[in-house]
């Protein structure tokens, strides 16, 4: 993972969860590149309104999404993200507190790629975020090019 | 030209490629090639055919006239029609007939044939061709023919409406309308649209409405192929129709409707008579004879008993007011006496005298009016009085008729007539009529069981009826609570575990911080664990108090609304003061009856909510009035603060759902607030025409104060 431009989408409403989640890439140099966007209607207007997303190396490679979003709620914005043509291969990782089984099901149905629920211990939360990190980013293949 | 030899090996193996080649192209199995020789009269098979159509006989050369006799009778004119053609000039031909190869059954056969040899005079000397058997896609062929016959039957005959269309979408896939392809005569008749008029035309066309009728019913079925049945009632032909709709393939419908406006009137009259029937015994209002038995029925009773015991009868009610038209009156009570006022009205008092109820027996007497004997029983359901049966108008030997004809004079009828009408009057003798009378008595005694029996029947139904629809309207409330409270533990377990992780989370950032000696950012983490644990302090408080909502109720009181606006506006005086917020109060606003501790929460939340979200502005603003209409009261709280986005108007009031992450609170309050109106039975809504235009929230109440 050297030399690449590693960038992560977080699309997470408490500010406090997203710190621990950047801590725990930093800490771990799992990605050079993480945007935060704070509830369901900036994440909207990121993916599908602003088309900068499109251009060379504004394309993440990994978005992580909470579920309840305020606005626009996190399902929502799978749905959109797996429909849409040039998105729908970027892997969507679920990162929520809810172990609600009707989330988890409606998750997959919309083609999530993973879903997590945040650990309540501190060691296993970044355990899994330099796990997930690794994963999806080192490991997981993608049919998309990735910005070298 | 190669001549054709059943013998010859290499024939049969050229015919065999060419038959192999046809029936790739058929898709048939059964084929063999012939040739018609009419210089020899012979008909000659290929032997290929001796497997194909099953044939024992080692036969292949027919004579003519043996070949011709296995052909079936009521083919044989076709195909002499066929050969006529070929005689007379044409090369070719194709024919489809019923032939007998093995000398027992007929199988279907397309036969194409050709000419290969004329004579000089131009008749045919050499026919061949090749046979396909088509027994199979022939018979179903016919069998299909027969039930599309019998289809067509049915549906051409059947007396309910039916009508097939295509759904018509727009570029969106959304459904817009519906083509009409075909209606049937019963559709015809009973709505005047024909089937020539419709073919292919728009629903909206033919019924002038836009959408057409149940767009959306008949959308769903021909999108998802589900079948749904209901009731309508189309006012311009006072007629309920049952409509059923099915979907015979996807985008297309059909619909059956059924006249059902009979059975819908009677089921209604029915209830009807449930209803009356079923308004407890004890009260005031009356039970109605005509209600529990069939006036037609009992009159034709009546008529009967009169009859045959050669007496007058009539059947009143307790008052004395006819229910039934009189049996064998005698012309001197119907035409005289109870034409004049003051004799009705005897005879009305007379009937409800002698009816009057006896449980003992019939009573009999002479009558109060005319004074001839008259003798009656009542017909009770219960312990109601429901109707008289009344009997009589005979004479006895004991009745002067002279002291008769002085009545006459009283009531002012004619005297002559009266005279006349008295002696058409028919003698009993009094032993006679009271056995009559002891036979009405049991006939009236049965009469009213059997009202006590149709009224207990009327009441068991309708309590059933109505136990059931509690039963149902429960099922439907504890749905709705278990949902609620499904979507509560749902959100609850969520919202406080949050903290819980920033709270453990920064912990553990510190412990690894202090170990790798980094303390520059462990005072903002701190913060951050103090802040998380304040949040769910906050969350554990608001949630109590919603839970307290519904269990702790104050006892309503009559109270102004402004005197629960001034209680909320002291206790947030320090919060109106920091923001310097301008409050406007309309004075002496509407008395509503409520909790009053509970509203004034409601108006606190409301005027916090307010002063949270006043944004910028230089000069905050909140006005507080009202409006009040014959049904309702509505109070408003209207802000210039930074307003809210059209589509997130509803999502305020759900249970933390906070549009702005950052802002403060659990996000609880307006969902207590709307608990609260609820349980009022009142609505809340808010209104904002957008960002920084300001919100205004309404509260409406039933005006439940009589003033």
């Amino acid at each position: 993972m050297t030399g690449k431009i590693l960038s992560i989408l977080l699309i997470e409403d408490n500010e406090d969860h997203a710190e621990l989640v950047k801590r725990s890439f930093e800490d771990n140099a799992v990605a050079n590149k993480i945007r935060h966007l704070r509830d369901g209607e900036e994440a909207y207007k990121f993916l599908f309104e602003n088309r900068t997303i499109y251009d060379e190396g504004n394309m993440p490679n990994l978005i992580l999404l909470d579920l309840r979003l305020p606005k626009i709620d996190g399902m929502e914005i799978l749905k959109q993200i797996k429909t849409e043509e040039k998105l729908k291969n970027i892997p969507v990782v679920i990162l929520t507190s809810s172990h609600a089984e009707k989330d988890l099901i409606a998750a997959y149905s919309n083609y999530a790629n993973s879903y997590l629920v945040k650990p309540l211990d501190f060691s296993k939360f970044t355990q899994l975020m330099k796990d997930l990190g690794f994963y999806w980013l080192g490991w997981n293949i993608n049919p998309f090019k990735t910005s070298e | 030209m190669k001549k054709f030899n059943p013998d010859n090996e290499n024939h049969i193996h050229e015919s065999k490629i060419s038959f192999e080649k046809f029936r790739d192209f058929s898709g048939s199995n059964s084929l063999g090639s012939w040739e018609l020789d009419f210089e020899k009269k012979q008909f000659r098979l290929d032997p290929m055919m001796r497997n194909t159509f099953r044939i024992n006989e080692e036969l292949f050369v027919y004579d003519y006239d043996a070949w011709w006799s296995r052909v079936h009778d009521d083919d044989k004119y076709l195909l002499t029609e066929v050969l006529n053609e070929i005689q007379n000039g044409k090369n070719s031909y194709e024919v489809e007939y019923r032939h007998q190869f093995d000398g027992e059954n007929y199988v279907w056969i397309k036969n194409y044939g050709y000419v290969i040899e004329r004579f000089p005079d131009g008749l045919v000397k050499l026919l061949k061709g090749v046979y396909l058997e088509t027994t199979k896609e022939k018979e179903s062929k016919i069998a299909l023919e027969e039930s599309e016959k019998r289809f067509r039957t049915l549906y051409e005959n059947m007396l309910e409406g039916v009508a097939i269309h295509k759904l018509v979408l727009d570029e969106n896939d959304q459904p817009i309308d519906y083509i009409l392809l075909s209606v049937n005569p019963s559709f015809t008749k009973h709505t005047g649209i024909d089937d020539s008029e419709i073919r292919g035309k728009l629903a909206t066309e033919i019924y002038k409405t836009n959408p057409p009728p149940f767009l959306d019913i008949y959308a769903e079925v021909a999108i998802t192929g589900k079948p749904t049945q209901f009731t309508h009632y189309a006012p311009s032909v006072k007629k309920y129709f049952t409509i059923s709709s099915f979907s015979p393939e996807k985008s297309y419908f059909a619909t059956v409707f059924q006249d059902v406006t009979e059975q819908k009137t009677l089921s209604e009259a029915l209830e009807k008579r449930i209803v009356s029937l079923t308004q407890p015994l004890e009260d005031d209002s009356e039970i109605k004879f005509e209600e529990i038995f069939n006036i037609d029925e009992i009159q034709k009773i009546q008529d009967a008993f009169s009859t045959a015991t050669g007496v007058a009868a009539l059947i009143t009610d307790s008052k004395g007011v006819p229910i039934t038209k009189p049996s064998n009156f005698v012309r001197l009570c119907n035409n005289i006496i109870r034409k004049t006022d003051k004799g009705l009205k005897n005879c009305m008092y007379s009937d409800r005298i002698i009816g009057k109820a006896n449980p003992n027996g019939p009573t009999y007497q002479p009558c109060l009016s005319g004074g001839l004997w008259d003798g009656g029983t009542s017909i009770t359901a219960g312990d109601k009085h429901i109707a008289n049966w009344l009997v009589g108008q005979i004479l006895d030997e004991s009745i002067s008729k002279e002291k008769m004809l002085e009545y006459a004079d009283i009531i002012g009828a004619d005297k002559e007539d009266f005279r006349k009408a008295l002696d058409e009057i028919p003698m009993m003798s009094r032993e006679k009529f009271k056995q009559i009378c002891d036979a009405l008595y049991l006939i009236a005694q049965q009469l009213s069981k059997l009202a006590l029996q149709n009224i207990n029947q009327a009441r068991f139904i309708s309590q059933q009826k109505k136990s059931e629809s509690i039963i149902q309207k429960q099922v439907n409330e504890l749905e709705i609570k278990n949902a609620e409270l499904e979507r509560f533990t749902y959100t609850v377990s969520h919202d406080l575990k949050s903290p819980l992780i920033t709270i453990k989370g920064f912990i553990g950032m510190i412990n690894t911080d202090v170990a790798n000696q980094r303390y520059d950012r462990i005072g903002s983490d701190m913060r951050r664990i103090s802040n998380a644990a304040d949040k769910m302090q906050n969350l554990l408080e608001d949630l109590l108090e919603l839970s307290r909502i519904g269990r702790i109720v104050h006892p309503a009181s009559i109270f102004s609304f402004s005197d629960a606006v001034n209680e909320a506006l002291e206790l947030l005086f320090g919060l109106i003061h920091a923001r310097g917020v301008s409050v406007y109060v309309e004075e002496n606003m509407p008395v509503i009856k409520a909790d009053k501790p509970r509203i004034r929460e409601v108006i606190q939340n409301i005027i916090e909510n307010s002063i949270k979200f006043i944004g910028e502005q230089p000069n905050p603003k909140i006005e507080i009035g009202s409006k009040k209409t014959n049904d309702n009261v509505i109070f408003y709280i209207r802000d210039n603060g930074i307003g809210v986005e059209e589509i997130y108007l509803k999502k305020i009031f759900g249970l933390f759902d906070k549009l702005n992450p950052e802002s403060e609170g659990t996000g609880i309050g307006l969902a207590i607030v709307k608990r609260i109106i609820e349980l009022h039975k009142g609505e809340i809504w808010a209104e904002s025409k957008g960002i920084n235009k300001g919100t205004t929230f309404y509260i409406k109440f039933e005006n439940n104060i009589n003033e």
